[in-house]
């Protein structure tokens, strides 16, 4: 199979039918991304269109060298983050975060090591919507997306020893949510 | 699934949704690098001119005198410029935090180096000494935006540090003379380096208040530091 990024080359030799593969691969990924991250499916369809057309729009720029996935969910998540904002007035979305700035404690873990029991998969989507914007996208990029600490800093531009921070935090705020021993740490 | 596929297709083959061309990212990236390139010149060079000031009018030295030297310090620091060059380096970093991929590393990483590379380049341009080869320029013939501010450099020095030469010499009196005239210095009270003591014929500064029109009640004294000499050339401290 053709990596994502071979795709990309011939799309940008202008190959457009070869744009249909890449919303073949994320289209499905990116509408539960959104509709975890904003807690609602409606109107996830126009919000995936658009970012499918940002895509397409800025293609040229996207260096072939680098990793696709994290490209268009950076794409995806100014989108979604757009429209937060847009629905909520909820400024407070990219408050500085210590994390980003200061040295910490918690030690980045792989997220294969902490990926959720599949039996608990259930009850963390039914406590998602109870966690702030900025937590549920944290566990579900990383639950659920499974995407590395490298791709989740690509896509949040955090750095990436405040991926673990800002996962680890998400996590206990769920946690206590959850009945006992239903969240591996 | 396959509806979104189909209409995002028909839209672009439809001319509907265009790709940005290639040099469009290219000529972002070049106005990128050259507004980076550029901020951290222009930091530097305003870095540098502060030190440029602050040491050609004395007041680099006026810490080592205590408190009170200290007050006078940073009462007596161009502000203005220093808003100026802390807008250029807030630019440095933000530019810089967001070029490749400088977002996977700490934020204060990306601050010391800014910090770093803007402080060596100043340093860098001090010890080359431009800003007294500029002036010479700006003195010369006019150069816009120049010549204005290299002009009120030279109006920057503070009544209370007066350069001279030691011409006499008693216990805790000593009398210093410059292209202004003669004052009698009154050291009672004067801070000075540890094991320091004026000798006749010696420049040195002088940090205190004039009182009346040639006593300067010295609340501190060394010898005369080089970038300041040339203001013994000139009248202008009265």
């Amino acid at each position: 199979m053709e990596s994502d990024e071979v795709i990309v080359t011939r799309v940008q030799q202008g190959d457009s039918d070869a744009f249909g593969e890449l919303i073949t691969r994320y289209e499905q990924k990116l509408r539960r991304y959104g509709s975890r991250f904003l807690g609602r499916t409606d109107d996830i369809t126009d919000m995936v269109q658009d970012v499918f057309i940002k895509a397409y729009t800025n293609l040229q720029g996207f260096d072939t060298t680098g990793r696709f996935s994290p490209w268009i969910y950076r794409i995806a998540h100014n989108t979604f983050v757009n429209e937060i904002r847009r629905q909520s007035h909820f400024g407070g979305f990219f408050d500085l975060d210590t994390e980003t700035f200061l040295p910490t404690l918690v030690a980045p873990e792989s997220s294969l090591d902490t990926v959720l029991k599949k039996e608990n998969a259930e009850l963390i989507e039914l406590n998602l919507a109870r966690l702030k914007p900025k937590d549920r996208e944290i566990i579900t990029l990383a639950y659920f997306e499974e995407l590395s600490y490298e791709a989740m800093s690509d896509v949040l531009h955090i750095p990436v020893s405040a991926v673990g921070v800002r996962l680890h935090r998400a996590k206990a705020k769920l946690k206590a949510f959850l009945p006992v021993n239903h969240l591996t740490s | 699934m396959t509806h979104l596929k189909d209409k995002l297709l028909a839209s672009i083959k439809a001319g509907q949704i265009d790709m940005k061309p290639k040099w469009h990212f290219m000529l972002k990236g070049l106005f990128y690098i050259s507004g980076l390139l550029l901020s951290v010149l222009v930091g530097m060079y305003f870095l540098s001119f502060i030190l440029f000031i602050l040491r050609e009018s004395g007041v680099w030295w006026t810490p080592g005198f205590g408190f009170a030297g200290l007050v006078f310090f940073v009462t007596m620091s161009p502000w203005l410029l220093i808003a100026i060059t802390t807008v250029f380096l807030a630019t440095v970093y933000l530019l810089a935090r967001h070029f490749g991929h400088n977002y996977r590393h700490r934020a204060t990483y990306t601050l010391l180096g800014v910090v770093l590379l803007v402080v060596g380049g100043a340093s860098l341009i001090d010890y080359l000494a431009v800003h007294d080869r500029v002036r010479e320029i700006t003195d010369r013939r006019h150069v816009p935006g120049l010549s204005p501010l290299y002009r009120e450099s030279r109006n920057h020095h503070p009544r209370d540090i007066i350069p001279g030469q030691v011409t006499a010499l008693a216990d805790d009196v000593l009398r210093i003379t410059n292209r202004d005239g003669d004052y009698t210095v009154l050291l009672d009270e004067a801070k000075r380096p540890a094991a320091y003591t004026p000798a006749i014929g010696e420049h040195v500064m002088i940090f205190g208040p004039l009182i009346g029109t040639s006593t300067i009640k010295a609340k501190g004294i060394r010898p005369l530091p080089s970038p300041m000499e040339r203001q013994l050339e000139r009248p202008n401290h009265r």
